[in-house]
């Protein structure tokens, strides 16, 4: 079994915070988005009790990644300033095609722009599912859209669906063309059903529509390998060991941590 | 007497003088192949979105690494070549505002800037550094 974090960390030296959670939960590939601390320094930090980690370069070093493996182990096979594709290849396990990605904000980009940017994204990642020879693709990012909104839920976008029922019918034709699905279990992610946190991402403004709570970090898996994912294992963390990543309220804590929460997450590999 | 043919097209003589973005960019994808002696290709993938748009990406080829990274990618309408609207690049004003290129002169100014950019050259001097290790 492997463990997978992602945390976009907003700028913040969370050193001590992500050490914390890698330690606590045997993360086995460490993936960060907005991570202001460079790679020598946070691997200083991961290594301190035993040298465990190793960072896996890439040429987007927006997206720095970490492994308790050598980097040759997750070589990138394609990047963007947005996207990192890297591809697991731990023998004797067969590969795992690792999609990470870091879209821009609602702040700067429209609905549209969003959603054509996921058609782009769903694009890229067949071309490179064709290369590579198989559909075992698991994405992991902040995409700044939630599991409902256009550009994830579209069939010429990432076609992401919110049971593995669904998405274990493969693929959806539309208008003559076939668009595989991934399975989305963020939907079952939102709100207060349980005492975990309501959301990745937190942001009030005074406006009619305002969804508070958003799932903006998502974990997305193809058909392929939903026999390998254990959706209960799937956590949104408010805590990163003694630290506490939420305030009083529930609400990421900006200030002492990052706005958004940290994404958990394994694969029976 | 023969009935005289009718034409009613414009004249398209003028077309042909208009330089594309794409086959800009394919310019300084097949330069990149000389300059390397093909250690890294480069290469142009364009797609068509949805029919409105289309959307071409330049794209750095590592062969030996079978590695590929994507350098910048750009849009214009179906219908007209300029504007060129930027969707991604390595300069990160792009994360606050939309680029749009106007006319062939822009383009050409701005893929020379993005071409020679320290990011571009970052990524090029460590895809070279990577094949001949």
């Amino acid at each position: 079994m492997l463990t997978f974090l992602f945390w976009n960390m907003n700028r913040k030296p969370l050193s001590e915070a992500i050490a914390a959670i890698a330690n606590a939960e045997l993360v086995d590939i460490l993936m960060l988005a907005e991570c202001p601390i460079e790679p020598a320094d946070l691997l200083r930090t991961l290594n301190r009790e035993e040298p465990a980690y190793h960072f896996a370069p890439g040429q987007n070093e927006k997206i720095p990644m970490f492994a308790r493996f050598p980097g040759r182990y997750l070589p990138a096979v394609y990047e963007s300033d947005r996207i990192s594709i890297r591809r697991l290849m731990l023998p004797p396990i067969d590969d795992v095609t690792l999609v990470v990605v870091h879209f821009p904000s609602k702040f700067f980009w429209d609905d549209a722009s969003q959603m054509m940017e996921c058609t782009v994204l769903a694009n890229t990642i067949t071309e490179v599912e064709k290369k590579l020879g198989h559909r075992r693709t698991i994405l992991v990012g902040d995409l700044n859209m939630n599991p409902f909104e256009e550009g994830v839920v579209g069939a010429a976008g990432l076609h992401a669906v919110a049971t593995r029922a669904i998405a274990g019918r493969n693929a959806r034709a539309v208008q003559g063309r076939s668009y595989p699905f991934f399975y989305n279990p963020m939907w079952g992610h939102f709100g207060d059903a349980s005492a975990r946190p309501a959301g990745t991402y937190y942001y009030e403004r005074a406006e009619h529509v305002n969804y508070f709570w958003n799932n903006f970090d998502q974990v997305l898996v193809r058909p392929e390998l939903l026999d390998r994912f254990r959706s209960d294992q799937l956590r949104i963390l408010d805590r990163a060991g003694d630290l506490s990543l939420s305030l009083d309220d529930g609400r990421p804590d900006r200030d002492k941590a990052s706005d958004h929460f940290p994404l958990l997450f394994t694969l029976d590999l | 007497m023969p009935e005289q043919t009718l034409d009613f097209w414009p004249d398209l003589s003028g077309a042909r003088s208009t330089v594309t973005p794409l086959s800009l960019m394919k310019q300084q994808a097949a330069l990149l192949g000389t300059r390397t002696h093909n250690l890294l290709e480069g290469e142009v993938a364009s797609t068509a979105d949805q029919g409105r748009r289309l959307v071409h990406r330049f794209l750095i080829r590592a062969p030996t690494l079978n590695y590929t990274y994507e350098v910048f990618r750009v849009s214009h309408n179906v219908a007209a070549l300029y504007p060129v609207f930027v969707e991604s690049g390595p300069h990160s004003r792009l994360q606050t505002q939309q680029v749009h290129l106007d006319s062939e002169i822009e383009f050409m100014a701005w893929l020379k800037d993005v071409l020679g950019s320290d990011d571009t050259k970052r990524v090029l001097d460590s895809l070279l550094a990577q094949i001949e290790s």
